[in-house]
């Protein structure tokens, strides 16, 4: 039996690949066959990145990279056509957060995180959309948006906004990617709360905090970056093939009430 | 993927019924397959193989459930159910009688309701007193979120499946539960029900709502299979209440 969701022969790039959910989707890419770039900004965890998909016997590749600079996608890039050739699967992963009332943010917080959210995004998307079209591949892209880039969350109107900026974004690129011969696929992965250090450098490790994320979903259980992991394998995949321009919600029912 | 994993698939004789029953037993799953359509039932056995058992089943009478979901525990726990069978009855508003849209209402809509009812209770009482675990995955369709000119029964008959969907994930949830529910809206794909729904020749029709569709084209069957595998399997552990569009971008963009 052919397996559709197998990534044998494929090669991904992952940003922000050197902790949580990115780390944990370049491990699972990885150990799906995948030959995997993983990026991010911290050298160290990046190599802690590499160590662990090849211990796991796949095989993957560092690269240093500040999203947000446009030189740094171009050599990224061409660091890629150089080392793996052509790719096939982007995540477009990196990101950033904080929490404050609107009436405490000022703009310059509020620029910051749409400089690492939304403008990197772009960047990346319209990097990988133009190299994709170029090599003519079938790929799938995915960007990494949130459960907040559809309804409100509480204190985060700077997190939100971004976020629903880019679930569009994805929505629009896949219009764009569907004109291609071949077509590129582009979804959004909105992921509820994930346990991963984002959410406890913002409201630390306690138990009432473990709870509080439970509480919100209808699962009533911890969202873990595997969980994420396995959507973006199946987004990734030819399983997914006729899936394109969705915001695809893993989130534990959170959002549903 | 689902080894050892047991699966109820309605409608399994026919179309996208029959590619999801031989998906899940490729993919290790023991299935149940139900339908009206005998003949349908013997082709996807011969498909499916020894993994997949026959049963004759309308989904609109109770007492066929029951018989169902006799067969399905009667050797510890059922897993998965897969509420497929579905009626696309495409008459428009002045031809439609009330009796038309009841129809439409009573396979797309009531019959899954009673048939999720019925495997609830059975999957509690089989899980005795510890936290039941199973995933149910409701086939809806892109005309949940998009209409079109012949969607006047069959819109609203998935529409008000696809919210079920939603109602019951914070139900099940709530009660301490791992009962996952969550949707699949196919777009078009070519099967015994679309061919069936126009009198013209498939390869002879306009095809026009395709330029509804980003990726200007029909979907396989088998896309609507692999998203039933991985909704069914622990890979989508954390889903719930979603309904995942496999309709080349029609819903989003
Ligand atoms: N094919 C598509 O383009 C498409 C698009 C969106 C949604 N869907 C949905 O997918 C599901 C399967 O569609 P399909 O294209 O495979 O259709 P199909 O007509 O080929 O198969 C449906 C099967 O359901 C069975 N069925 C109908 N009424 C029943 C009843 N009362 N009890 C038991 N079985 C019954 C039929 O006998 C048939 O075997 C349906 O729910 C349909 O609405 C299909």
């Amino acid at each position: 039996m052919s397996n559709p969701m197998t990534l044998e022969g494929r090669i991904a790039l992952v940003t922000g690949a050197t902790s949580g959910i990115g780390r944990e989707i370049a491990c699972l890419f990885a150990e799906e066959g995948a030959v995997v770039i993983a990026t991010g900004r911290n050298e160290d965890e990046g190599a802690k990145t590499v160590e662990r998909i090849e211990s796991a016997g796949g095989k993957g590749f560092f690269f240093q990279q500040d999203i947000t600079s446009e030189e740094n996608w171009a050599e990224l890039f061409a660091f890629i056509e150089n080392k793996t050739g052509v790719l096939d699967i982007a995540v477009h992963n990196a990101g950033a957060f904080f929490s404050k009332p609107l009436t405490e943010t000022s703009v310059e917080d509020f620029n910051w995180l749409w400089k690492v959210n939304v403008d990197a995004t772009f960047l990346g998307v319209k990097y990988t959309l133009a190299h994709m079209k170029k090599m003519k591949t079938a790929g799938s892209i995915m960007v990494m948006s949130s459960l907040a880039g559809l309804i409100g969350l509480d204190d985060c109107t700077a997190y939100c906004a971004s976020k629903a900026a880019v679930t569009q974004l994805a929505k629009v690129a896949a219009s764009e990617g569907a004109t291609y011969d071949p077509p590129v696929r582009v979804n959004s992965i909105n992921p509820g709360v994930i346990w991963t250090e984002m959410i406890t450098k913002e409201y630390g490790d306690s138990p009432e905090v473990k709870a509080f994320a439970m509480d919100g979903n209808a699962l009533q259980t911890v969202g873990e970056a595997i969980d994420i992991a396995n959507a973006a394998l199946f987004l990734a995949s030819e399983a997914s093939g006729y899936i394109t321009g969705s915001a695809f919600v893993v989130d534990g029912g959170r959002g549903v009430d | 993927m689902l080894e050892g994993k047991k699966a109820i698939v309605t409608g399994a004789g026919s179309g996208l019924g029959q590619s999801i029953s031989v998906r899940l037993a490729a993919y290790g799953a023991t299935v149940i397959g139900t339908d009206v359509n005998e003949d349908g039932q013997a082709e996807t056995k011969a498909l499916a193989g020894g993994a997949f058992e026959a049963l004759h089943h309308d989904v609109t009478k109770t007492q066929d459930w029951d018989a169902v979901f006799g067969a399905a525990f009667q050797e510890g726990i059922c897993d998965i159910l897969v509420n497929n069978a579905g009626i696309a009855d495409m008459t428009t508003i002045p031809d439609m009688s009330l009796e038309q849209f009841r129809k439409s209402c009573a396979v797309n809509l009531l019959g899954p309701f009673a048939g999720t009812k019925a495997f609830i209770e059975r999957v509690r009482a089989a899980a005795g007193g510890q936290p039941a675990q199973a995933s149910i995955i409701n086939i809806t369709s892109v005309a949940v979120k998009k209409t079109f000119p012949i969607y006047t029964a069959y819109g609203p008959s998935k529409a008000a499946l696809g919210n079920l969907t939603k109602a019951l994930a914070v139900e099940m949830g709530r009660k301490g539960d791992f009962i996952r529910v969550n949707a699949i809206a196919p777009g078009p794909i070519r099967t015994p029900m679309t061919e069936g729904v126009d009198p013209t020749p498939w390869e002879e029709r306009d095809h026009r709502m395709l330029q509804l569709i980003p990726l200007k084209r029909y979907g396989e069957k088998n896309d609507i299979a692999e998203a039933a595998a991985f909704l069914a399997s622990e890979r989508s552990k954390f889903m719930t209440g979603y309904t995942v569009p496999v309709d080349g971008g029609w819903s989003d963009i």
